[in-house]
């Protein structure tokens, strides 16, 4: 298409059109560097030069989730040696499952967990403000904040944000929302999940807190969660893309990789669970519907693999009582799920 | 994803609203810039526009490097606008005859369908191709920066490298990048972008200005 000297004139283009965009991606750039840019722009090729760099990398956005997966699974844990050590504990429903143990997570992992800490620039100026969202129940509620970030509150769901302190923050407790953060590394985002802290700079989760559980799942970027009870192991654990972590009460926390979609698909109107106990279910349940539900001792502990519409409650309850040896019951004002005799 | 009636009923902070001073000190030239960039005048005003709802909004960015952090929020901008672009080139290219693409504004789902994206397909292998060739510690810093969203600082304090190392790790990887033939439908934005309005959500406000 061109001749040999047109490539080597567009090979140097292009690679001062990568030095430029790397350099202006830096928080060193300033406005003469800026304007020096401008001013290289009215080179030859230059515009076009730089229209394929750009190109390129909105195209590596547009593959984000097949990339991640392609460049960090042979290896996932190959980085630093200081990353947590996550030992294999076999595999939960043929996935790669592990399994963390928070106790012996060494020095050189909190060191390495200090290094992401992300200093804060502006110093907090005021008491923080908090606002409190509810979602009705069976609705979902879309949110916008005033930092760019933004929420998908389940229905049932209530949570309080605070934006003007030096940490952007949020509190929940019997939620779930997915949360998609505007990148501010000058103010970290911390949710405080019942007795869990997850914090982002910025990045799209989903964080579940019901029934004493609580499980993040990450679609996209780094979150790290700890606990924050006193007298616990509070070492944070790293999540990236398509990781999951769970922990019950105070039990070992387990971190699977799993489909964020899935994790996601309240939004759609389905809940979707894999080797999920009827209880858990129960407290999701009872989150979008009014008449309370509950289920019996001896089938509490039920698994469920399946994809539940979110449509009518009896409709929820006939499909549950097809799938599992349970069925419900009238009583005390709440539909009680018991085993099925001879079950 | 109807309601945006939740904004906290808080005045804007007052990040913003010097940023919003600095936007209208600045204006021309941010335009004069785009102008530049994307060599279509009117795709300049588009691109200055959006900026404007993103920097009232923008709360506590730091105002100290206010007038880069503009020009960085406008490429961001520009960049969502590729990403438009793209999307919507993959789809046309993918779902050749399927009508209505999205509903209520919701974009629909990224992933290609089976049987039509085997370009996609190939493409995606010879940029994981091109990734993978990439000596082990300029592959780690170009996956904590570009697929993690770490910003350069971030990167060089978890790699214990200097940021320069970490520019010089990211320009290795962008190099071998676009030294790639390229994608059928990418790369030009100044014809598309304008007439597309957004097909995104559009990311990140301050956050890819980070990156």
């Amino acid at each position: 298409m061109t001749r040999p000297t047109q490539d080597m004139h567009d090979d140097a283009r292009r690679d001062e059109a990568v030095t430029w965009h790397v350099r202006l991606q830096s928080d060193q750039a300033g406005e003469a560097d800026w304007l020096a840019f401008e001013a290289w722009l009215g080179q030859p090729g230059a515009r076009e030069a730089y229209d394929a760099i750009d190109g390129v990398w909105a195209e590596l956005d547009l593959h984000h989730d097949a990339l991640a997966e392609a460049l960090r699974e042979p290896a996932p844990m190959s980085a630093p040696p200081a990353r947590a050590p996550l030992r294999r504990a076999g595999a939960v429903r043929g996935r790669p499952s592990r399994r963390l143990w928070f106790g012996a997570l060494g020095a050189a992992a909190a060191a390495a967990a200090a290094a992401v800490a992300v200093v804060s620039i502006l110093p907090a100026v005021t008491q923080p403000h908090w606002t409190t969202y509810s979602a009705e129940k069976g609705h979902n509620r879309a949110i916008r904040l005033a930092d760019g970030s933004s929420v998908t509150l389940g229905a049932g769901s209530t949570l309080k944000v605070s934006l003007d302190g030096a940490n952007r923050r949020v509190v929940m407790d019997n939620a779930e929302a997915v949360f998609d953060v505007a990148k501010d590394p000058s103010h970290p985002f911390l949710i405080q999940a019942g007795d869990h802290q997850v914090r982002v700079v910025g990045t799209r989760f989903d964080v579940l807190r019901a029934n004493g559980r609580v499980v993040v799942t990450v679609e996209r970027g780094i979150v790290q969660v700890r606990r924050t009870a006193a007298g616990e192991d509070q070492t944070p654990a790293e999540l990236h893309a398509g990781q999951q972590f769970q922990r019950r009460g105070s039990e070992t926390a387990v971190v699977r990789t799993v489909d964020p979609r899935e994790a996601m698909a309240w939004r759609e109107g389905r809940l979707i669970y894999r080797d999920a106990e009827l209880g858990d279910v129960v407290a999701d349940l009872n989150r979008y519907y009014d008449k309370p539900l509950r289920v019996s001792p001896d089938a509490a502990r039920l698994h469920f693999s399946g994809v539940l519409a979110l449509d009518g409650e009896d409709q929820v309850v006939r499909r549950l009582e097809l799938l599992m040896p349970v069925r419900g019951a009238a009583g005390d004002g709440a539909l009680i799920l018991q085993r099925r005799p001879g079950a | 994803m109807s309601e945006d009636q939740t904004r906290p009923p808080t005045a804007p902070p007052s990040g913003a609203s010097v940023l919003v001073a600095l936007y209208l000190e600045k204006r021309a030239d941010l335009v004069r810039f785009f102008t530049a960039r994307t060599g279509s005048a009117a795709e300049a005003e588009d691109i200055v526009q959006d900026m404007y709802l993103k920097v009232s909004r923008a709360e506590g960015a730091d105002v100290s490097n206010g007038v880069a952090w503009l020009y960085r929020l406008g490429s961001n901008v520009l960049l969502d606008r590729v990403r438009g672009a793209q999307r919507s080139g993959r789809r046309d290219a993918e779902w050749r005859g399927v009508t209505a693409v999205q509903v209520g504004g919701e974009e629909v789902e990224d992933v290609p369908p089976a049987e039509a994206g085997i370009d996609a397909r190939r493409r995606l292998a010879a940029l994981i191709a091109a990734l993978d060739q990439l000596p082990p510690q300029a592959r780690r810093v170009f996956t904590l920066h570009k697929l993690d969203g770490l910003s350069h600082a971030e990167v060089a304090a978890r790699l214990g490298i200097s940021r320069s190392a970490v520019e010089k790790h990211v320009m290795a990887a962008l190099k071998r990048l676009s030294a790639l033939a390229p994608a059928n439908p990418t790369g030009g934005t100044s014809s598309s972008a304008a007439s597309l309005g957004r097909t995104g959500p559009s990311e990140d406000l301050g956050g890819d200005a980070e990156r």
